[in-house]
């Protein structure tokens, strides 16, 4: 007979460590090479895969998959910038305009305390039991919190959100050490909320790597003499924070270390916009910084970054200029064209894939989503920018996403044998904690 | 008095119109302005019960929504008609009865109109109990100048509606907001910060 007091457990623990844009293979070389030790320790106990991202490839769609369980067609971002229903005027979609719960509200009406730091999308933050901290799209760390008063408490730890892009491009010293900064003011405070602060799920988000690969991986690939080693002593201090993690944890609290999309060296962008141009398709309106506010009937189909294009539907768009009936030639002619796109210097071909709406989303935000997404071979980065005057350009970015080269590595629990997709975050998490997953879902339960 | 909109909804049975104009109905009010929406069926029913489906009387309809938009907008109300009103001189005839004309054409296919039937309409004619809609048995006369077109399988009721207003905003027949993104969480200043930390990662 079991004595239900002693025989009581804690109920399970789980922290989550996200890392954004890490490949799985850049760990693997880390694993081997001995230079991520406390990395190495949580992979020997636990199960690493490699992992699948989302279409299109870009932090806030996926991390929105992960904590929804949904697809875009359910959760409705479909990418950092979109367009106000009915019209050209673009905005940056963020958690007020996610439509399904995240993964920390049900955890949350479930009685469950969350701790919860930098995810992408989750500004402005919405309530939940415990604490949460808005990720990059936040303006500033003051508004971006629940509660609020969390902001001063993290103000006097040193927290910023996020690094500034543009000092890449200024000096990558300045870049370099604005990365290490935020890092460890994040590292600080994330590890100082985990001890003061009761929790039953916990979910730290590291930035700062998809920042560094963006601006440095090609330095790191090529064998740079100074900015290779510096590349990965930067992960050498994301390996010091997992081993603090680590320590943390009891026997029975589980560990879940994951990427979004995985990276590759950058070797071109290409202007879907001017490409439209060339086909006839799409007429850039004039001006020193064309918005798609200004595109009129003369433009057919127009793209937004990465390789998201839209028929200017007449109906759909208030200066529509293609009719239903044409649509279907339309897209067919479209991906017949992104198909045959080659890269002059070596003629290699550019898109691999070009998907349909209703191939990649399902649900009542898919209306809202591109009628075709061209998917690039690696080193291919598909911009949506107006006013480009050539195909091919290259500019301060090093690095991009890839699809297939995402990884989890998860400890106390065994992981399906299978490739994780993104969109199984929310339900397997769910799943760890003894929890159901609800029926909207639409990811997989991955543990085991 | 300042001169009130006619909002023409025009497009076959089913295809959305009394939908959104029920939409475009709540956020007119939501911004305090006087709202009237004259539904063809509902019009017909406390009207004219006895006028019938002929040709004729299907013309004598639409003039009669026509001109009571007329007299309702001239005291500033915004009147929204949703009306099959399927022959191209049955708008222009309202147009040319109210200043303030927006014309809406609501777009769906007749597949998708079959399986919405609201009212049934469609299902009977399936059994051979109707042999007169418009776009199916009927010739139903596409817009040649609408205002607004509205692909109802294209867009949802909320945005087909936020395009309406915002057609009224353009032509200044109601007062302009703000702007949708006064809406959202950002400030411009802020929206502007995040756009450039966004354009510096190569993401916008």
């Amino acid at each position: 007979m079991r004595i239900p007091f002693l025989s009581r457990r804690r109920s399970p623990r789980l922290l989550v460590l996200g890392l954004d844009g890490v490949p799985f293979s850049f760990l693997q070389q880390r694993l081997a090479d001995g230079s991520m030790p406390n990395l190495a320790a949580v992979a020997r106990q636990g199960s690493f895969r490699r992992a699948e991202s989302v279409q299109p490839t870009v932090s806030c769609v996926a991390w929105s998959c992960y904590m929804t369980g949904q697809n875009p067609g359910k959760h409705g971002i479909f990418g950092f910038q979109d367009l106000r229903p009915g019209s050209y005027q673009s905005f940056i979609p963020n958690a007020a305009d996610l439509q399904s719960p995240m993964l920390w509200e049900i955890l949350s009406r479930r009685g469950k305390r969350v701790i919860v730091m930098n995810v992408p999308v989750t500004y402005p933050p919405r309530e939940v039991n415990g604490l949460l901290v808005g990720g990059f799209l936040a303006p500033r760390l003051e508004g971006a919190t629940w509660p609020a008063q969390l902001a001063s408490r993290l103000q006097k730890l040193d927290y910023k959100i996020d690094v500034d892009p543009w000092l890449a491009r200024e000096s990558l010293d300045k870049f370099y050490e604005d990365l290490r900064r935020t890092f460890q003011a994040r590292r600080r405070s994330f590890l100082a909320l985990l001890r003061e602060e009761k929790w039953d799920f916990a979910q730290c988000h590291i930035m700062g790597t998809d920042r560094i690969n963006h601006f440095m991986w090609e330095l790191y690939e090529t064998g740079h003499p100074t900015w290779a080693s510096r590349f990965v002593d930067y992960y050498h201090l994301i390996d010091e924070m997992i081993g603090e993690i680590s320590a943390l944890l009891s026997d029975q609290d589980m560990l879940l270390i994951l990427s979004d999309h995985g990276f590759c060296t950058l070797k071109q962008e290409v202007n879907t916009n001017y490409w439209l141009q060339e086909q006839g398709l799409l007429v850039q309106p004039a001006g020193p910084r064309p918005r798609f506010e200004d595109l009129d009937e003369q433009t057919k189909v127009f793209s937004m970054t990465p390789g998201r294009f839209y028929l200017n539907l007449k109906g759909k768009f208030p200066r529509g200029a293609v009719d239903n009936q044409e649509a279907d030639e339309l897209l067919r002619q479209l991906e017949a064209g992104l198909r045959a796109l080659r890269d002059p210097s070596d003629n290699s071909p550019v898109i691999s894939q070009v998907l349909h709406r209703d191939e990649l989303y399902h649900g009542p935000a898919a209306h809202a989503a591109p009628d075709l997404v061209a998917v690039p071979f690696d080193g291919y980065d598909l911009k949506g920018t107006l006013g480009q005057t050539q195909l091919f350009s290259r500019g301060a970015l090093v690095g991009m996403h890839t699809y297939a080269d995402a990884f989890w590595l998860a400890q106390g629990v065994k992981l399906a044998d299978t490739t994780p997709n993104i969109m199984d975050g929310a339900t397997t998490v769910l799943a760890m904690l003894d929890e159901e997953p609800p029926p909207d879902m639409d990811g997989k339960v991955l543990a085991t | 008095m300042a001169q009130g909109a006619v909002i023409w909804f025009t497009g076959v049975p089913a295809a959305g119109k009394s939908t959104i104009a029920g939409k475009v109905q709540e956020l007119l009010e939501a911004r305090g302005l006087p709202v009237e929406n004259l539904d063809a069926d509902e019009v017909r029913q406390n009207l004219s019960p006895n006028l019938g489906y002929t040709p004729e009387a299907r013309d004598e309809n639409t003039k009669r929504l026509a001109w009571m938009a007329k007299m309702l907008s001239k005291y500033g109300v915004n009147v929204l008609v949703a009306a099959v009103s399927p022959l191209r001189y049955h708008r222009d005839r309202a147009r040319e009865y109210c200043p303030h004309f927006v014309e809406v054409a609501v777009k769906a296919s007749l597949e998708t109109c079959k399986q919405r039937d609201p009212k049934g309409l469609y299902a009977r004619a399936e059994r051979g109990e109707v042999n007169d809609i418009a776009g199916w048995h009927m010739p139903y006369e596409e817009s040649l100048n609408p205002e607004v077109v509205i692909d109802t399988e294209q867009v949802s009721v909320a945005e087909a509606a936020d395009m309406v207003i915002a057609k009224l905003e353009e032509l200044n027949y109601i007062p302009a907001t703000a702007g949708a993104e006064a809406a959202g969480p950002y400030s411009s200043d802020e929206e502007q910060q995040v756009a450039e930390r966004l354009e510096g990662l190569g993401y916008m």
